[in-house]
């Protein structure tokens, strides 16, 4: 990498490191294995800088597969602190007052890593399926099927209160539904 | 409630911390992933010419201890970088020398044993653990940190073509490079002369490898410098092999000149943490609060021909345990608790307070991890420190992280 390209990757990494450890964090639940995720791929980025032609892309994509990654570690498995993670179930307070967020951190939670990240890719990245099972390097109909089903977990985690998206199509909610 | 998927999803990162990485960090994380490409296609297009030739080295690369010859060795070269190891675990005859387990900028420390010197403890659930235990230490230095002078009085003894010094006190020195020293120290009747002079003579070239920690933590004190890590601590390199990990971080610079003897921090601001199995670690939580500790339970095995620690084990049934309770609307305990039942949070740490002393056990509970300060440090940085550490596996050293993931940012 000569200097140019450097200052290339710097000003790539200082534009886009902080959404794609989010990016990560909703992927994984946890922050810190969020920014390992996000050093992960950004170390790889670096060594392919010269052949990759579109890195917000190729970024993108390392960083999920990298958080999905991270969760499967087994140190991950073994070691849950109770600070930043997506907690199993909602949290009440001492006045009995559901905290909205840990609310969302609790509808998250229950969605496979894998299915969070396909949700996370077509609502928060604003990907389409085919982008997003580019990405995830998976068939387009495995990203409808779990769009359809995380979003019904959601809805039902959340309640009818929440103004979620309808799924793709009635014909991936019966492909859905026989693949359950 | 948001009103869409999108605002959903933003509101659930809300309150995100600030990034422990810098754009240095990456670039530098992306230099040290090329570079470790170059050196595997290197080593691999290596292989593959040993191969052809038909030369077998593989058991000597992959074998963590082994016997080495005492002809046809390479010289002994330290490694550049301040925190990497170079001694790879050999054996010879019945004492075996291990990888090393600490390191600091100015040498790395290998633990020796004897086959078979072990000690049975009582983990208090009624099983027992054998464990090994050490009694004598090799010490490599870096160029020019060891003092010569120390042990200039002492009988001449010739070490493969070079002229070492042994001290009857159980002291062997050696110049393994010029002006680079290596030493044996050995326990109390534990290697003779003719043990530490033939262990000094396989001393092998191995290659460099940067240390690593079984964890990654986001939070220091500020002022405080790595100074020392490795598998166990500076002050317990040899006794029974307890510890699963070790750092020291000091707020004062430590001099890597004219040392006698290897430094463990005293007189500085020393912040350490170490990892323990929990079985043992409740057994350090007896000796530091409750007095119930006893000697190791020797058991039917028998114990060690030689015991340099005296380390004291956990018995149950020596006594009651006064754990320490938690409440978590002040974030740390209150030390000792009234409730003999009480016990202590799986996660969330505890403090003994006015110690400088704050504990925590892995969510799983088989570990407990300590952190310590030697000067005046609030126990809520000490939490802070704990609360932002997360373990590896401490029995799998393949899953420890090197430096530039372990420690925060400014002290790497």
């Amino acid at each position: 990498m000569n200097s140019d390209e450097e200052t290339n990757y710097r000003s790539f990494v200082d534009a886009q490191a902080h959404s794609l450890r989010r990016l990560a964090y909703l992927t994984c639940g946890d922050w810190q294995l969020a920014e390992d995720a996000v050093f992960t791929a950004l170390a790889k980025l670096y060594t392919r800088w010269r052949r990759v032609d579109r890195p917000e892309s190729y970024a993108r994509s390392m960083v999920v597969r990298a958080a999905i990654d991270e969760v499967r570690r087994p140190w991950w498995r073994r070691e849950q602190p109770a600070g930043n993670a997506i907690p199993e179930r909602t949290v009440p307070d001492g006045a009995h007052q559901v905290d909205e967020r840990l609310r969302i951190h609790a509808a998250l939670g229950q969605l496979p890593t894998r299915r969070r990240a396909v949700l996370v890719l077509r609502y928060f990245e604003g990907l389409s399926v085919q982008e997003t099972a580019e990405a995830l390097n998976c068939p387009e109909a495995t990203v409808k099927s779990h769009t359809v089903r995380g979003l019904r977990t959601l809805r039902e985690v959340l309640g009818a209160d929440a103004d979620l998206p309808a799924g793709e199509s009635d014909e991936v909610e019966r492909y859905a539904t026989r693949h359950a | 409630m948001p009103r869409d998927m999108r605002e959903l999803l933003e509101a659930a990162y809300a309150g995100e911390p600030p990034m422990r990485h810098s754009t240095d960090d990456f670039v530098a994380g992306g230099r040290t992933r090329r570079a470790r490409r170059r050196a595997s296609w290197a080593a691999g297009a290596a292989t593959a010419m040993l191969a052809v030739v038909g030369v077998t080295v593989m058991p000597q690369i992959i074998a963590g201890n082994r016997s080495v010859p005492a002809s046809g060795q390479d010289a002994m070269r330290y490694p550049a970088s301040a925190f990497e190891y170079t001694v790879t675990g050999y054996t010879v005859g019945d004492i075996e020398v291990s990888d090393p387990v600490n390191v600091t900028p100015g040498y790395q420390q290998s633990r020796i044993r004897r086959t078979g010197d072990d000690r049975r403890y009582n983990r208090g659930d009624g099983t027992f653990q054998q464990v090994e235990v050490s009694a004598s230490v090799l010490v490599v230095y870096r160029a020019g940190v060891f003092d010569a002078n120390v042990v200039g009085g002492g009988e001449p003894v010739q070490i493969g073509g070079v002229t070492g010094r042994y001290l009857p006190g159980g002291v062997l020195a050696w110049p393994y490079a010029p002006d680079s020293w290596a030493v044996i120290h050995s326990g109390n009747g534990h290697l003779s002369r003719a043990d530490m002079t033939r262990v000094a003579e396989r001393l092998p070239a191995g290659p460099s490898r940067p240390a690593a920690l079984p964890w990654r933590m986001t939070y220091l004190p500020p002022g405080y410098q790595l100074s020392s890590m490795g598998i166990t601590s500076d002050d317990e390199v040899t006794g029974a092999h307890l510890q699963r990990g070790d750092a020291r971080f000091t707020r004062q610079a430590e001099s890597y000149a004219g040392l006698a003897d290897p430094l463990t921090g005293e007189g500085l601001d020393n912040l350490r943490i170490k990892v323990f199995p929990r079985w043992y670690g409740e057994n350090q939580l007896s000796i530091i609060f409750g007095g119930t500790s006893v000697e190791p339970n020797a058991g039917a095995s028998g114990g060690p021909s030689h015991d340099p620690s005296g380390e004291p084990s956990y018995d149950p049934s020596s006594g009651p345990s006064n754990w320490p309770s938690y409440d978590p609307s002040a974030g740390v305990s209150n030390w000792p608790t009234s409730d003999p039942s009480a016990q202590p949070p799986l996660v969330d740490p505890f403090c003994a307070p006015g110690q400088g002393r704050c504990f925590r056990y892995t969510a799983d509970g088989a570990y407990l991890v300590e952190a310590t300060a030697s000067a005046p440090e609030p126990d809520a940085e000490l939490v802070q420190v704990l609360r932002g550490l997360r373990l590896a596996d401490p029995d799998d050293t393949g899953t420890w992280s090197e430096l530039s993931e372990a420690l925060p940012g400014p002290v790497r």
